[in-house]
């Protein structure tokens, strides 16, 4: 019966919004973009609490469907296990990256806004703000530009763009990330020391399982034999057994305990009756 | 102080020195190392040495720069396995330097082994990490559905650019999924992608992500595991393809040595200072 009805609604909606092209899709796109910016600014002028109503609605509706697409029994329809709702995950995942989409908007009008007004009132650190607005602009025209069919410009916009994001933006993720190899040994050498016993256990399982990971370790015991019970004191063998028998199963129970949480978590969300930093103490 | 007890407060100038010349100095020699390959590589390598090759492979590539390092030895060294064997590939991630980074390396590959992008590999690009469940839940129903178009914004339904695409259709189609990231979206991909048809999983982590990942492969949710460059190192021996992670085997080793040698020394000087001040207790 949710079957035929979801099958009708779909059919409906195929028949009332046929695929569009040219002049008319352009028109539509832009007849939204208006839609969306008078909605946008009409959720403003409501009320704080008719506000947060929509919004538990609108989240309870989204999560109801990915729940029920999941629980709602199924029947194998060409070969894929089917229901009335699962012809809808595709537009979904659509519809989640759009709105992602939008979120990375507003992110880039939030960070224009704090460094916009940085740069404008020279206030300190108003050169990084500076160097912000450069490479955005220089990373968005360039990666956007490098779309156009092959030619001599594109070229260039290529080789630009190879120069921010190869010479630049990885160049300098690389070596951030290398510097903190650094403050690792620095920290380790520090902070690691026989203080009691379980720090003691805890050095031994890493000295352990850092020998194990690299040749220089599994040289020390590699005159021991690969089979028999002495095979079992070769360090790469005690690492593993470690790894597999000791830290997965502790893993899993922090994994277990965690998937608990992000249940409750997920319900309290779902229902809109989280409470705390990113939501308001009423609904 | 003693000077024993001055060990455990070296400047860490002289630690970022000693760490810098050691790794420096054992980059030079170009001699690999033996290699005793982990089960989980040797796992790994023989998911890819026995998947049908009228199968795709999706190589998950949710990765940056930052760990380019690790991540980037582990693609090259699988990118090798598939080409040698002929395998189909995809790549797509939700890093958006990800798949950029593991196409341009499929690229260089490409002209030694000879492979055409859109009849034996393609890029499906990167989609914003926020929707990774909603994105993986719509693909594994339908590649042309699910992804829409490739990197380079060719829909998957052009058959004629993408002849690849003709065939493979859904996760019925795959063969083997490679997992390539130092985040948790490895856990997306097991719930949304190896669990729909328990499609053979193989996982690239850093090795700093790696002891997370060993219940999956208790579970058999995964098949094998790549740690860090050492799983790269360990895969490049089984594929006979020396390459990143075996020149860089000797300083991976030195690396580790000296900071258990650090440890060790800073704990000598702790030692000695308890002593002290037991003894100067006793005394008093």
């Amino acid at each position: 019966m949710l079957r035929n009805m979801v099958d009708e609604i779909a059919a409906w909606f195929a028949r009332s919004f046929p695929p569009q092209k040219g002049l008319t899709l352009w028109l539509i796109l832009m007849g939204l973009i208006v839609a969306y910016v008078v909605i946008f600014f009409g959720l403003q002028l409501l009320k704080p609490r008719a506000r947060k109503s929509l919004i538990a609605v609108v989240t309870f509706l989204a999560g109801l469907f990915y729940a029920l697409e999941f629980f709602l029994p199924t029947e194998l329809i060409d070969g894929k296990e089917t229901n009335a709702l699962t012809r809808f995950l595709v537009p979904m995942s659509e519809f989640a990256q759009i709105v992602a989409v939008l979120a990375l908007g507003l992110g880039i009008y939030s960070l224009t806004m704090i460094h916009g007004k940085t740069l404008l009132r020279f206030r300190t650190g108003w050169f990084y703000s500076l160097t912000f607005f450069t490479f955005m602009i220089l990373m968005a025209t360039f990666g956007i530009m490098v779309e156009e069919p092959f030619s001599r410009e594109a070229q260039i916009n290529r080789d630009i763009r190879s120069i921010l994001f190869v010479g630049g933006l990885q160049a300098l993720e690389g070596t951030m990330f290398s510097i903190i190899a650094f403050y690792i040994v620095s920290a380790a050498y520090r902070a690691f020391r026989v203080r009691n016993a379980e720090a003691s256990l805890l050095m031994a399982a890493a000295f352990i399982v850092m020998l194990g990971q690299v040749y220089a370790g599994q040289f020390l015991t590699n005159w021991l034999p690969t089979e028999g019970a002495l095979s079992n004191l070769r360090i790469e063998t005690m690492s593993d057994w470690l790894l597999t028998r000791i830290n997965a199963p502790a893993v899993r129970a922090v994994g277990f305990g965690l998937g608990v949480g992000l249940l409750a978590t997920a319900l309290r969300i779902w229902l809109s009756l989280e409470r705390g930093s990113y939501f308001d103490r009423e609904v | 102080m003693s000077i024993l007890e001055k060990l455990q407060t070296i400047d860490r100038r002289i630690v970022y020195l000693l760490l810098f010349l050691s790794v420096g100095l054992a980059l030079i020699p170009r001699k690999p190392l033996p290699v005793i390959p982990s089960n989980q590589a040797r796992s790994a390598f023989e998911a890819i040495e026995n998947a049908p090759t009228d199968k795709l492979v999706i190589i998950g590539a949710d990765w940056s720069a930052s760990t380019r390092g690790e991540n980037g030895a582990q693609t090259i060294a699988i990118l090798h396995h598939l080409m040698k064997r002929r395998l189909p590939f995809a790549i797509m991630g939700f890093d958006p330097q990800g798949p950029e980074l593991v196409a341009a390396e499929a690229e260089k590959l490409a002209k030694r082994y000879n492979y055409q992008y859109g009849t034996d590999w393609i890029n499906w690009g990167f989609r914003p990490p926020g929707t990774i469940n909603a994105t993986l839940k719509a693909m594994v129903r339908g590649f042309q559905e699910g992804m829409k178009q490739d990197s380079k914004n060719i829909p998957l339904s052009d058959h004629v650019r993408l002849p690849m695409m003709a065939r493979f259709k859904d996760i019925n189609d795959v063969g083997v999924l490679v997992v390539v990231t130092p985040s948790q979206t490895f856990e997306s991909w097991v719930a949304f992608v190896q669990g729909i048809k328990g499609t053979p999983l193989v996982f690239c982590p850093t090795a700093v992500m790696a002891p997370e990942a060993y219940q999956y492969l208790d579970s058999g949710q995964m098949v094998g595991m790549l740690t860090g460059l050492k799983g790269a190192l360990e895969y490049e021996g089984l594929v006979k393809e020396p390459g990143r992670a075996t020149a860089q085997g000797l300083a991976l080793s030195v690396s580790h040595i000296l900071i258990i040698l650090l440890i060790v020394v800073g704990n000598l000087g702790y030692l000695a200072q308890k002593r002290r001040q037991k003894s100067q207790q006793g005394v008093g």
